[in-house]
């Protein structure tokens, strides 16, 4: 048995230990925000939080997770309320949308540890996960606006 | 007749019993050489040029382990050295940064299959304030980079070797998982001539 929390909740689950965190995620817990996309921890689509920390939940053993506190897309905030998510739609950002929650959670523990990132940090921070529909520009300018929205006392 | 049976062995036993003397005499003296050559090598190895440290320096300049002790602000990767993929960099305390630490993709074990994260427990970089490159420098300037404790997290002789023969993070060279060269000497034989060299005084080559 396996336990942790998920977006605040409890979950007690029987899989296997070596699980990959992703699959416990889309399929025993049904949170499908959260993408597959590489497999093999090179692209970023199925980032999450494990005690606010970003990992990939594709090469993550849910055995990581054990104890710990996972944050997914769904728990970054109930009502889409998030500095990120507000900057997200107003700048537009998602083409196809695939990436937009593995950029998100990374940009979120990005703003977190440097509140005001200049491009080079966001480009630090960012590199790791790749849009195939080169949304980059809109990317770098939503989280600018997110931080400005932080700035000015929005809660992340 | 039978007198000279008697003089035959007793010519016989003396030559069974000289050459027990025989034998045992030079045994003793081949000891006695060793004990004496004993502190010879010692001094030897004091004066060697740093022949014991450069025995197992194909070990430390091995890609497995000059890819987190190379020049720049980044992990490298490959044999050939490469700057990491995804920009990463060595962080503030030597695990990365934000969104992209160490532990963002390598777990505490190798991922099976080709390409995929190599992991051991505590994977990181030397942090920035230590930064324990050692692309550039001589063997000399290795040897005494890794003695210093100024410039090896303040490691003692004792815990310099233990670091180089039983960190898990180091020992992953021995074992760095799929589609990756591991170190160029068997673990038992670079512990071997690691001790050596720490029990010679771990002397380092002249220049």
């Amino acid at each position: 048995m396996l336990g942790f929390s998920v977006n605040g909740k409890r979950v007690d689950l029987d899989v296997d230990p070596s699980t990959p965190l992703l699959w416990v995620i889309r399929e025993h817990l049904g949170l499908t925000g959260t993408k597959y996309g590489c497999g093999m921890a090179q692209c970023g689509a199925c980032t999450v939080h494990i005690n606010g920390e970003a990992v990939r939940s594709c090469v993550a053993p849910a055995s990581r997770a054990s104890g710990k506190a996972v944050t997914t897309i769904e728990g970054l905030s109930p009502d889409l309320s998030n500095p990120l998510q507000r900057a997200w739609l107003e700048e537009d950002v998602p083409q196809c949308g695939y990436c937009q929650s593995g950029q998100l959670m990374s940009a979120a523990v990005l703003l977190r540890e440097k509140p005001s990132p200049t491009d080079d940090d966001i480009d630090e921070a960012m590199t790791g996960n790749i849009c195939r529909c080169g949304t980059y520009p809109r990317i770098r300018r939503a989280i600018h606006r997110a931080a400005e929205m932080v700035a000015k006392g929005g809660a992340q | 007749m039978k007198r000279l049976h008697i003089m035959v062995r007793f010519c016989l036993a003396s030559l069974i019993v000289l050459g027990f003397a025989g034998a045992l005499w030079f045994s003793h003296s081949a000891a006695a050489a060793e004990r004496l050559d004993a502190p010879k090598n010692a001094a030897a190895a004091a004066s060697d040029d740093g022949a014991l440290f450069t025995a197992f320096v194909p070990v430390l300049r091995h890609p497995r382990c000059m890819n987190c002790h190379s020049q720049g602000d980044y992990p490298r990767q490959g044999d050939d050295g490469h700057p990491h993929t995804m920009n990463v960099r060595r962080g503030p305390v030597g695990f990365g940064v934000t969104s992209e630490k160490c532990s963002t993709c390598h777990q505490d074990h190798n991922l099976a299959g080709s390409h995929l994260p190599p992991g051991a427990p505590g994977w990181h970089l030397p942090p920035p304030s230590m930064p324990m490159i050692w692309q550039g420098l001589t063997d000399a300037q290795l040897c005494e980079s890794i003695k210093d404790p100024k410039q090896n997290r303040n490691r003692n002789l004792d815990q310099l070797v233990e670091h180089l023969t039983e960190d898990k993070l180091v020992m992953w060279g021995w074992n760095p998982g799929e589609g990756r060269t591991p170190v160029p000497m068997l673990h038992d034989e670079f512990a071997a001539k690691v001790k050596q060299w720490q029990a010679a005084g771990a002397p380092c080559p002249a220049r």
